[in-house]
């Protein structure tokens, strides 16, 4: 029997299951913590998601154009961050790409009945530079008809900010919250070990890993082109696309990051798999404390890796 | 009107997935007489003959259900106010002949199979009785009587006669609630210690009265001489579910009910909460009201690993699970093992609803007023009752009036041993 004290559990939130594992803490504790990082996500949730119908946001995406718009405090911290990557990734990573995305998810990727037209037309509704930003009264105005945020790919590494010095101020030193297992924060170390061994599965073949990274208070986050189900087969794929061109990725690949920060995770994962080269080297020389691991499957069996450490 | 008879085999084909599970069977035996059913073509021998007493609004439901059974001919119809009579006249296409009196319906119809009883409540223990006694099979709405002693007279009788006495608690043969019970037995959400159990309407629970003369006739329920009010009508159901997934009778009752929103003269309470105890500790917890209808109808049934919402078919564990990932981490803990904790990749789980979406218990499309129905066919057409079908349903009945009884005494209510049915 194991003397390592264990707390784990998992609640429903952000679009997916949030697991919580906590180790070396006793369990009442451990249980009040857990219950901190459930109202935390929950609360965060209920100003961002776009799926609440009387969210912050919500209200922001029904307003329409050429409207000032007030926008409470956290919120604002959120549409300010993810303005920044805007900026950082020229355009790759954009909060108000959400028309183009629909567009392609519609159509389930089929280039061949999507027009010039209707692409046209999704990036008229896109795009973070038709947002005019009153930094000193925290509003917003969008200039173009039809325009939506959609933190969906940012929103758990921001959760993941916000509860981290949340359970660090309580005293929690050791555990692991995960959410969905594509957006994980690992405090301290395992108990058997030094840090905990985070091991990015090859997505064909699931019981192998194609990397492993030592994760100590840090975060790892993945994004990909394609999910697929527990033997390897392909399940669906994520039409990641280019809000500057408006068409998505190709090929089946992925991209984990380990980070300090799990939102800048989640931005560099999703940009990386957008940006071509020359702007990834760009962006990397900017970074520091980041390791970035492409996977690029070119065959069921056979598959490239690059990892970029910063 | 055309009545389109439902296809049996298809109704069996839906029934028989209870067939592989025969130690749960064995705890619903009315169902294992379904499963076992061969659903060979109907021969006109197989036809059974009833007749329906009461169509007002609970009975005109009944006997649209009844016209769909493709082995049930709907002989005779009896009702003693003329808009009903009318009615079902028009709704049999003229083809069941119409009484205004029972008595009258069982003396013409001697070879009449069996009976069907929505009556307002205080008239079904003699009805009920006198079918029997006529030789007559019986199936009586829930409540089964007023009273206590007039429940007991009825199981008395059908036990001398050998007729069948079946009472309308539908969701003994609802497929949603037999999937939950399975699961249960099975131990899916662990030891039950609670069943909360609730009925709330927004409304005053009145029927229009062409004329104050009738208005102690139609609104029967709302006076103490013919109903209990929110517990035979409604609390019934739900204890009902209570005693069977408890799978015990309950101890003791405590309650309180009040007239305290809809105060028009009438003689039930229109608020009543109460606890119901069970041996080794579980309680059923139920209130019902009619002026808020935000909760609607639950019976929230809850064990330590999980709980059960029948009403809106789903199940929720205490214990969601874990990521593959996740859960290999916390048993190599467990272990003492350090090694790669798999993430990403395949085990990328889909998206799913804001909060814990829990998990359908069974999709379904038969409407269970219906099913209960065709289990009253059949058991008439083998000429035996299923066994403890009617004790599920005289529990329910006792329960729902001690609990009347515990609000109107004011007083804590212990069960009588002597309305203890043991189990077949």
């Amino acid at each position: 029997m194991s003397e390592n004290q264990i707390f784990s559990d998992t609640f429903f939130a952000m679009g997916t299951r949030c697991d919580v594992v906590f180790t070396n803490v006793e369990s009442e504790f451990a249980e009040q913590m857990f219950h901190l990082v459930k109202n935390e996500i929950v609360h965060l949730e209920q100003i961002i998601s776009r799926f609440i119908s009387d969210s912050p946001v919500s209200e922001l995406n029904r307003a329409g154009k050429n409207k000032w718009l007030s926008v409470p405090e956290k919120l604002w911290g959120v549409i300010s961050l993810s303005f920044d990557f805007f900026q950082m990734s020229n355009g790759a990573f954009d909060v108000t790409a959400g028309p183009i995305i629909s567009l392609w998810k519609k159509k389930d990727g089929n280039t061949a009945i999507i027009s010039k037209k209707e692409i046209k037309d999704a990036l008229g509704k896109s795009g973070f530079h038709k947002i005019d930003m009153d930094f000193e009264k925290q509003k917003i105005r969008f200039t173009a008809e039809g325009m939506e945020f959609d933190f969906g790919a940012i929103g758990k590494g921001i959760a993941l900010d916000t509860i981290r010095p949340i359970l660090e101020k309580n005293g929690v030193k050791n555990g692991i919250i995960s959410f969905g297992e594509s957006s994980i924060l690992a405090l301290g170390k395992h108990p058997n070990g030094k840090n905990w061994p985070l091991g990015i599965r090859n997505t064909f073949h699931p019981n192998k890993c194609v990397h492993v990274f030592s994760s100590s208070n840090e975060c790892v986050t993945s994004s990909g082109t394609v999910v697929n189900d527990d033997k390897g087969r392909v399940k669906w794929r994520n039409h990641i696309v280019s809000p500057v061109y408006g068409h998505p990725v190709e090929g089946n690949k992925t991209v984990s990051v380990k980070s300090q920060s799990a939102s800048l995770g989640e931005f560099i994962s999703t940009t990386w798999l957008i940006l071509p080269e020359k702007d990834k080297n760009i962006l990397a020389g900017q970074l520091e404390n980041i390791e970035i691991l492409e996977v690029g499957y070119v065959e069921e069996n056979d598959f490239k890796t690059r990892i970029t450490i910063r | 009107m055309e009545i389109t008879k439902k296809n049996r085999r298809e109704f069996l084909k839906g029934m028989s997935i209870y067939a592989g599970s025969t130690v749960f069977l064995a705890s619903i035996p009315w169902i294992k007489a379904f499963a076992g059913e061969s659903g060979k073509n109907i021969a006109p021998s197989d036809r059974v003959r009833l007749g329906i007493i009461g169509v007002g609004s609970r009975g005109h439901g009944l006997l649209l259900n009844l016209l769909e059974i493709e082995n049930v001919e709907v002989a005779a119809v009896c009702d003693n106010y003329q808009p009903m009579y009318e009615r079902a006249i028009q709704t049999t296409c003229g083809k069941a002949k119409a009484f205004y009196d029972y008595r009258k319906m069982i003396e013409e119809f001697p070879g009449l199979d069996g009976v069907v009883i929505a009556t307002p409540l205080h008239e079904h223990a003699h009805i009920a009785i006198d079918c029997l006694n006529a030789g007559i099979h019986v199936f009586c709405e829930k409540s089964m009587a007023r009273t206590i002693e007039d429940a007991k007279q009825m199981v008395d009788i059908s036990v001398e006669t050998g007729k069948i006495l079946q009472i309308g608690q539908q969701r003994l043969f609802n497929p949603v609630y037999l999937d939950a019970l399975e699961r249960v037995r099975m131990g899916e959400i662990g030891q039950i210690t609670q069943v909360r159990a609730f009925w709330h309407r927004n409304n005053d629970w009145r029927r229009p009265i062409p004329g104050p003369e009738l208005e102690r006739k139609i609104n029967w329920r709302l006076y103490k001489e013919y109903s209990g009010g929110l517990m035979t009508e409604l609390a019934s159901h739900q204890i009902q579910v209570a005693n069977w997934f408890i799978d015990q009778v309950p101890t003791q009752v405590v309650g309180t009910g009040s007239i305290c929103f809809w105060k028009d003269g009438r003689e039930v309470y229109d608020h009543v909460a109460l606890v119901y105890d069970y041996p080794g500790g579980a309680k059923c917890i139920y209130d019902s009201m009619i002026a808020n209808k935000h909760y609607g109808l639950e019976e929230q049934i809850m064990g330590n690993l999980g709980t059960i919402e029948p009403e809106v078919n789903r199940i929720y564990s205490e214990n969601p699970p874990q990521a593959p990932g996740i859960r290999q981490l916390v048993n190599n803990i467990s272990s003492d093992v350090f090694d790669v904790i798999p993430i990403g990749g395949a085990t990328w789980l889909p998206e799913v609803g804001v909060r814990d979406p829990g998990e359908m218990i069974k999709s379904y499309d038969n409407n269970d007023t219906y099913l209960e129905l065709v289990g009253f066919a059949k058991a008439v057409k083998a000429g035996k009752p299923y066994p403890n079908l009617l004790r599920e349903g005289f529990h329910a009945t006792v329960a729902s009036l001690l609990g009347l009884q515990a609000m109107d005494t004011n007083s804590v209510v212990n069960w009588p041993a002597e309305y203890v049915m043991e189990k077949d």
